[in-house]
């Protein structure tokens, strides 16, 4: 009781200064970060806040944007759209966040999306690849900085004509981010390259055996994955003893040249699969990559630094190039600055097209392969690809 | 497809593979819930621990074939010291009191253990090789099989075999075949029950470590792995017969079997064939293919 | 299972709840609003656990049929909220007639097991049954009413809505039916000698709990604006058997006070850590040796001890 009272007397206090038009030196940006943090995401999720707390970081020692610093809010989205709505309404109704930066899977995704769309609070979704956030569910305030499957699918048809595929098999998770993307290679595909088999498993199962005995079965030259995270892993370590790797190529989508995947696998990791990643700890790039990385191994604690912190620190980016521009955090001046804004991150200009809210957001393709002293399997050569 | 015998083969194999390795992990399950009648929904959190025991057993030791068979070792021994403290101090003090509040507990424990292990071993994913012994795969004239699952399909009916044995003719395997059946009767005739009680969770849980160390080189760890396991193991030990070992043998197979060609047959809607497989044994013989049906008063 | 004390408690929360919104944040509102839609889904199981003692590992099912339901009809169907909301508890009702049927047929943990696989059954189809419920993505965007997109409106009809549920559930409590499902839950023998049909009661017990968890699910579906399949998977069942265990399963108010305190808790210690599960595992491992009879039994032991009075406890 106590506290409700005292929160209505602050937010009236502060609706009272605003209202009043006085601009406090201490006013703060205020960023709810919906990411999960505990349970099978968390390996996701944490990296993701480190790169928050490093933008974040950044900008306040540098004195904050228009004077005003940037304060973030972290919540366990635990993976679960009902518990992301929940926490979301928590960090807009209490913490009073003027903008949201969420999550991990798609379908806590789009639950967020709704309810930006209904509380008028920009969501940039630095991770999630759904093409519903900005097709079917596009609204105002939702800004999908991830890839997409539309550019997913381009890259990863560039990446078979690479390897020289001609019959390929796809696989993944069977739910809608493979779908998607298979949907979109299908329609890029070109040198007479076809789809012949599709093999897709359970979400989130243990046991691929069935799976990789179908994919030797096939005449396809060429294995397309998405199956991604620990499903990688398992899929890699299960199909290993097979023999698939000598017989089959691999072009594997959903970020899986991540460092992380490769530091985890190691030796296991296949020799020269095709893959992506959004970022790389040892890939040659500008000035701000290397600036970022540097800065990254110090979070960390390791030159080693993983992909998703530069997903969030990006999106941190945009939020305070929003907020400068629109010369006021208000969620819907920062909603408006974000249409058409474009920033230098670490990885290059990225643009927020007006049409659709989504970037430019490129990835490292390139084949895996074993380098001297290394154990985990390095991208070489990677090239970057919008 | 189905017409190629050496593909039919290979999935039957992949089927035995794994049914053994989830039997090891639901044996574990049944034995707990066949003499304290709790049922654990932390035994999942169990084999979790195994797993990430095994790893950083193999990264201290390193990763060899003596290092694996210590790090398995290592797993069900960590997991029975937790697990005997975990009886001792808080769950023996809840045997005579509502069987919810044990289950309660058990989910506490869950929770406990999931941000446990995130504490101590991090948020990442890992992974864990082959032993050195099992890592390609062998000859079997009409294919080449992978090691580890031949391993996997030797070391299960070893176990099976051995925890019957240890049942059957010993006299600890007496108690708690005594304690299944007649809790009262063995205070009765003298035995000190706590103790059999005590035994069977700590072992029980061995069971659930040693089977997330064996299945950690095929997987990824990660502080997730205990989500869908424990429905899994609830599905074998139904459909075998709470309480039954050998239920658990051939509750495992079926489990397995349905995944591996119910995948191939039904594709995507194999998912809710082995909920309709649970509900079916249910519904027919709630007691298990090799349950009692007066267990079912109990 | 009710008495004069508990009344007293609900009346005065229920004229509490309802100065709420005039004084309180935005926040505490929102707060009390999930509150409400996890109690009554709480004390709709406690029909089964409590008086019938049959704890049921699927419950999040009937919650999850009710959601999508009104989502479905809502949304899809373009049919009025009053329509959609009876209809879907209508749909509920049938469900849990149909799955209660098979239910109640068995006992104790197979009956417990039973419900855990119609929940996990029910969990795939959602995932699967894409053209209805969206699957994985989930159904996103639920039409809900002009007059309730506010907080303030929306906490209303809520507590409207969760007030009336919890006095039919009181009334069905304190009826004959409850006293029949009590006499269950102390002895199904004996009851089932003096005349009752044990099997029926037990059916009935089911199709109420499973109703009024379908009502619970129509709010939430209209306070998330959609519905996810998580919600019928077995540790949504398991957290709210959590509830009713933590408040206190044999008093009437019980699952209403776990739902309240486990919310509280998990959303107060989400805000300072990350690592929440560790403080919720331990207050619970806590309650379950300090507390059996949960919070309520807890509160009450307590203030008998100071008091020294007695309670018509039934």
């Amino acid at each position: 009781m106590a506290k409700s009272f005292k929160n209505t007397v602050f937010a009236t206090t502060a609706a009272m200064m605003m209202a009043s038009g006085i601009a406090y030196a201490e006013e703060t940006i205020k960023v709810g970060i919906l990411m999960p943090v505990s349970g099978g995401g968390a390996s996701y999720g944490v990296p993701a806040v480190n790169g928050v707390k490093m933008a974040v970081d950044e900008i306040n020692a540098a004195g904050g944007v228009n004077g005003m610093k940037i304060e973030y809010f972290v919540r366990d989205s635990q993976l679960k759209p009902d518990v992301s709505v929940a926490a979301a309404r928590e960090l807009i109704t209490k913490e009073g966040v003027d903008v949201l930066v969420g999550a991990v899977s798609s379908g806590a995704t789009l639950a967020i999306s709704e309810l930006a769309k209904q509380e008028k609070i920009p969501l940039l979704a630095p991770i999630a690849k759904a093409a519903a956030l900005t097709s079917s569910k596009l609204h105002p305030y939702i800004f999908q900085l991830a890839a997409t499957t539309d550019s997913e699918g381009r890259q990863m048809a560039d990446a078979l004509s690479v390897v020289g595929a001609k019959k390929v098999c796809v696989s993944g998770f069977d739910y809608a981010y493979s779908h998607d993307l298979f949907d979109s290679l299908a329609k890029n595909l070109k040198d007479g390259i076809e789809i012949v088999d599709t093999f897709h498993v359970k979400l989130g199962t243990t046991d691929y055996s069935a799976v990789i005995s179908q994919l030797m079965g096939s005449d396809c030259d060429t294995v397309a994955g998405a199956v991604w995270g620990g499903g990688f892993i398992a899929y890699m370590k299960q199909a290993g003893p097979f023999g698939i790797f000598e017989t089959k190529k691999l072009v594997w989508g959903a970020e899986v040249g991540s460092s992380e995947m490769a530091g985890a696998l190691k030796g296991d990791y296949p020799e020269g699969m095709y893959a992506a990643a959004y970022d790389l700890w040892y890939a040659e790039g500008s000035d701000a990559h290397k600036k970022f990385l540097a800065d990254l191994a110090v979070i960390e604690g390791t030159k080693e630094t993983k992909m998703y912190p530069v997903t969030t620190y990006i999106a941190i980016q945009f939020i305070a190039e929003a907020v400068r521009k629109a010369g006021s955090a208000d969620p819907q001046a920062i909603a408006k600055a974000l249409v058409g804004l474009s920033i230098d991150t670490p990885l290059g200009t990225r643009t927020i097209d007006p049409n659709n809210h989504r970037t430019n957001t490129g990835e490292f393709w390139g084949p895996m392969v074993t380098v001297s002293g290394s154990e985990a399997k390095q991208m070489s050569p990677a090239e970057y690809l919008e | 497809m189905f017409s190629n015998p050496t593909f039919m083969f290979i999935q039957v194999m992949n089927s035995f593979a794994l049914g053994m390795n989830l039997f090891i992990i639901a044996a574990g399950l049944t034995l707990i819930f066949g003499v304290l009648r709790v049922v654990n929904f932390a035994h999942g959190a169990f084999y979790m621990v195994g797993a990430y025991v095994l790893m950083t057993t193999t990264n201290l030791i390193g990763n060899t074939t003596t290092g694996f068979f210590v790090g398995v070792a290592a797993a069900a021994l960590v997991m029975g010291v937790v697990a005997f403290f975990i009886e001792r101090f808080l769950l023996s003090h809840l045997y005579d009191k509502e069987h919810l509040l044990q289950l309660l507990f058990t989910f506490a424990l869950v929770l406990i253990f999931k941000d446990a292990v995130k504490m101590i071993w991090g948020p990442l994913q890992h992974s864990i090789s082959y032993p050195p012994a099992f890592k390609g795969a062998v000859n079997l004239r009409i294919s080449y099989y992978p090691a580890y699952m031949l391993f996997l399909s030797v070391v299960g009916p070893v176990l099976a075999i051995g925890l019957w044995l240890a049942l059957e003719k010993t006299r600890w395997g007496r108690l708690i075949r005594a304690a299944r059946l007649d809790r009262e009767m063995l205070n009765a005739l003298g035995t000190d029950v706590k103790l059999v009680f005590s035994a069977v969770f700590v072992f029980g849980s061995m069971l659930a470590a040693m089977g997330g160390a064996l299945a950690a080189p095929r997987i990824a760890v990660d502080p997730g792995m205990d989500g869908l396991i424990i429905i899994d193991c609830f599905i074998i030990v139904i459909i075998g017969g709470l309480g039954s070992l050998w239920g658990s043998f051939v509750g495992a197979l079926i489990l397995s079997s349905l995944t591996v060609f119910g995948t191939l047959i039904f594709n995507e809607w194999e998912i809710v064939l082995v909920y309709i497989m649970m509900l079916a044994v249910l519904l027919i013989r709630p007691w298990g293919l090799f349950g009692h049906a007066d267990e079912e008063r109990h | 299972m009710t008495n004069r004390l508990q009344i007293y408690v609900l009346i005065v929360a229920f004229v509490w709840l309802l100065i709420l919104p005039f004084v309180g944040s935005r926040y505490s509102v929102e707060l009390a609003t999930q509150i409400l839609i996890f109690g009554l889904l709480a004390t709709s199981l406690n029909i089964l656990v409590g008086y019938l003692g049959a704890a049921s590992f699927g419950h999040a099912a009937f919650f999850a049929i009710g959601g999508y339901a009104c989502a479905y009809f809502l949304t899809t169907l373009a049919l009025p909220l009053v329509v959609s909301m009876v209809g879907a508890v209508l749909l509920t009702a049938a469900a849990s007639l149909v799955i209660g049927f098979f239910c109640v047929r068995l006992n104790e943990i197979y009956f417990s097991m039973l419900t855990l696989a119609f929940s996990m059954l029910i969990w795939a189809i959602a995932l699967k049954w894409k053209s209805v419920t969206g699957g994985d993505d989930g159904f996103v965007g639920v039409a809900v009413p002009e007059f309730l997109g506010n907080y303030f409106t929306f906490f209303l009809f809520t507590l409207g809505v969760v007030s009336v549920s919890i006095i039919v559930l009181m009334i069905i409590g304190n009826s004959t039916m409850g006293r029949v499902f009590i006499a269950i839950r102390e002895n199904q023998t004996r009851a089932s000698f003096l005349g009752v049909n044990v099997r029926r009661m037990q059916l009935i017990a089911f199709v109420i709990a499973g109703t009024f968890a379908g009502v619970a699910g129509t709010l939430l579906a209209l306070y998330v604006r959609g519905m996810y399949p998580e919600t019928a998977f077995w540790s949504q069942s398991g957290h709210v058997l959590i509830m009713v265990l933590l408040g206190g399963m044999h008093a009437f108010i019980g699952p209403l006070l776990g739902a309240s305190v486990l919310t509280l808790l998990e959303v107060t210690i989400g805000q300072y850590t990350e690592y929440w599960q560790v403080f919720v595992g331990v207050v619970l491992v806590i309650v379950v040796l300090a507390a059996p009879e949960g919070i309520y039994g807890l509160v009450r032991s307590v203030s008998k001890r100071i008091g020294g009075r007695q309670d018509d406890d039934a």
